[in-house]
């Protein structure tokens, strides 16, 4: 009975030793099949091992706050990282630093600048990425690559950052000049337009998201005559009085109305490098038009000093204005009872 | 002149919400950009939408954003209400215009902008699926296993008794 004991005793144990050890197999048979073990085929093995240099490790990257844009130009933004290579910070060649996000290309720094080492296996890199002011708002990622004397490489992906919307343009000539214009002349155009708007921000602008508010030209010596905002028409093309057209059709000029912001048929102003002044790529050309010139009106210079100048407005709204919009407690019973 | 937001509107994969939890309150704020010309520029700001979650901490204060400036900020304080519930979402705007300076003859331009953003509640965050969440399949594996191998000791241990009994007859 003691044998029993003993193999039971033995059998057990062999059991919750396999249960503990942790084993990779192709299978239990695999021992016999043909292909695992025998004769070597060949004779000759050539062996290359390299073993100098171990891959560089990203330990540090800066935690970067929200960022913004500079208005028509480039932002530089700065963080700093921390790179670690065990067979020593000699060995670390280059960081790179890249900014990426969807829809955009890569903003990239291809030698960040090594300002310090430490502990013989550790340097710290300050990296310089510039964003340009048509480089969308959203999330943006940070991906650092090291790279050894090896050529050994590292990246790291695990950062990203907000960059913020900015909304912005610019626009030229600052003042608008008309020719001179006889009482109950029609139709007169700028002698100076188009207005130029050029997008200086990250965010497009859609259409209808342009908008005037007019004020009257009030006569700078008889102040009781003047030019009305109504009389006056902004459109998006010129030539036979395309901007004074206002019949919806292809030119579709916006008739303005005195001090209420009108949005603009047509005009929108892409998000993009403007800078290649075709007109279309973040910028929407304006002309303006008076309609009608009152016939009371006599010879004197008519100017917005009175009234204050014509504003134009860039409006940044989603697509889903009013969604989710919080609707009023529905009261219970014991609610309306307290109520009264 | 450039107005700067955090917070925006937009495509649900584009928006950018103020999380707020109800009774919450959050300080934010807003830049003003004057990087291209060079004159100095007066802007004044005002809360045209969502009057009840946000208020202009400066009041109704003029702004003056020096040419080659880009970090003029206008700060706001977004509260969210102490009876709001998961997934509410109150919408706020924002315009901001320059102010007018003196003018004389011609016809000018000013600018203004409107910015908007929602302020939300946010849904309690759903369970992640962890490394570890597969622990429950990973229990019920060993149970069975320590079954198949127990019935296996057993029979064993039968046959082995067995055989050493028919042995000793």
């Amino acid at each position: 009975m003691s044998d029993n004991t003993g193999l039971l005793f033995v059998v057990c144990l062999v059991f919750v030793l396999m249960l503990f050890v942790s084993s990779v197999s192709g299978g239990w048979f695999d021992f016999f099949k043909r292909g695992i073990t025998g004769k070597a085929t060949e004779g000759n093995v050539g062996l290359n091992i390299t073993i100098s240099s171990n891959r560089p490790n990203i330990t540090f990257v800066g935690m970067l706050p929200a960022q913004s844009i500079t208005e028509n130009g480039a932002a530089s933004v700065i963080f700093n990282v921390t790179v670690n290579d065990s067979d020593g910070f000699g060995n670390i060649q280059t960081v790179t630093a890249r900014f990426n996000r969807t829809g955009e290309g890569i903003r990239q720094n291809s030698s960040c600048v090594q300002l310090n080492t430490f502990a013989t296996t550790n340097a710290n890199y300050s990296c310089t990425v510039q964003l340009w002011y048509f480089d969308l708002s959203g999330d943006w990622g940070i991906n650092i690559t090291a790279n050894d004397t090896s050529g050994l490489v590292t990246a790291n992906l695990t950062t990203n950052f907000t960059l913020g919307q900015t909304s912005g343009f610019v626009l030229g000539p600052s003042n608008l000049t008309f020719p001179s214009i006889a009482p109950a002349a029609a139709n007169q155009t700028a002698t100076n337009d188009p207005l130029l708007l050029n997008n200086t921000g990250n965010k497009p602008i859609t259409v209808g998201n342009i908008q005037v508010n007019a004020t009257s030209l009030i006569g700078e010596s008889d102040t009781s005559k003047g030019i009305y905002a109504g009389n006056f028409t902004i459109g998006t093309t010129t030539g036979s009085s395309g901007e004074c057209d206002i019949s919806g059709g292809v030119n579709n000029a916006t008739r303005m109305s005195r001090g209420l912001f009108t949005g603009l048929n047509l005009s929108n102003m892409s998000q993009g490098n403007h800078s290649a002044n075709d007109g279309v790529t973040g910028q929407e050309q304006l002309y303006l038009c008076i309609l009608q010139v009152g016939a009371e009106l006599s010879s004197q210079s008519y100017s917005y000093a009175a009234e204050g100048y014509w504003t134009i407005k860039i409006l940044v709204v989603g697509l889903i204005a009013g969604k989710g919009r919080r609707k009023k407690k529905k009261q219970t019973p014991r609610e309306l009872h307290r109520s009264y | 002149m450039g107005v700067t937001s955090f917070y925006w509107t937009g495509t649900p994969a584009d928006e950018k919400p103020l999380y707020l939890n109800p009774g919450a309150s959050s300080e934010i704020y807003f830049e003003l950009q004057n990087m291209v010309g060079d004159s100095p520029v007066s802007m004044r700001a005002a809360v045209i939408e969502g009057k009840n979650v946000a208020e202009l901490i400066d009041g109704d204060k003029v702004y003056e954003v020096p040419a080659g400036t880009k970090d003029v900020r206008v700060p706001v304080k977004v509260t969210m209400p102490l009876d709001a519930k998961q997934g509410d979402r109150f919408r706020v705007g924002l315009s901001f215009a320059t102010v007018s300076r003196d003018a004389s003859g011609g016809f000018s331009f000013g600018s203004a902008f409107e910015k908007y953003f929602d302020v939300v509640v946010p849904s309690p965050k759903p369970v992640e699926a962890s490394a570890g969440s597969d622990s429950t399949g990973d229990r019920l594996r060993f149970i069975y296993l320590l079954l198949i191998g127990i019935v296996i000791i057993v029979v064993v241990v039968i046959v082995v008794y067995k055989r050493r009994n028919g042995r000793s007859r």
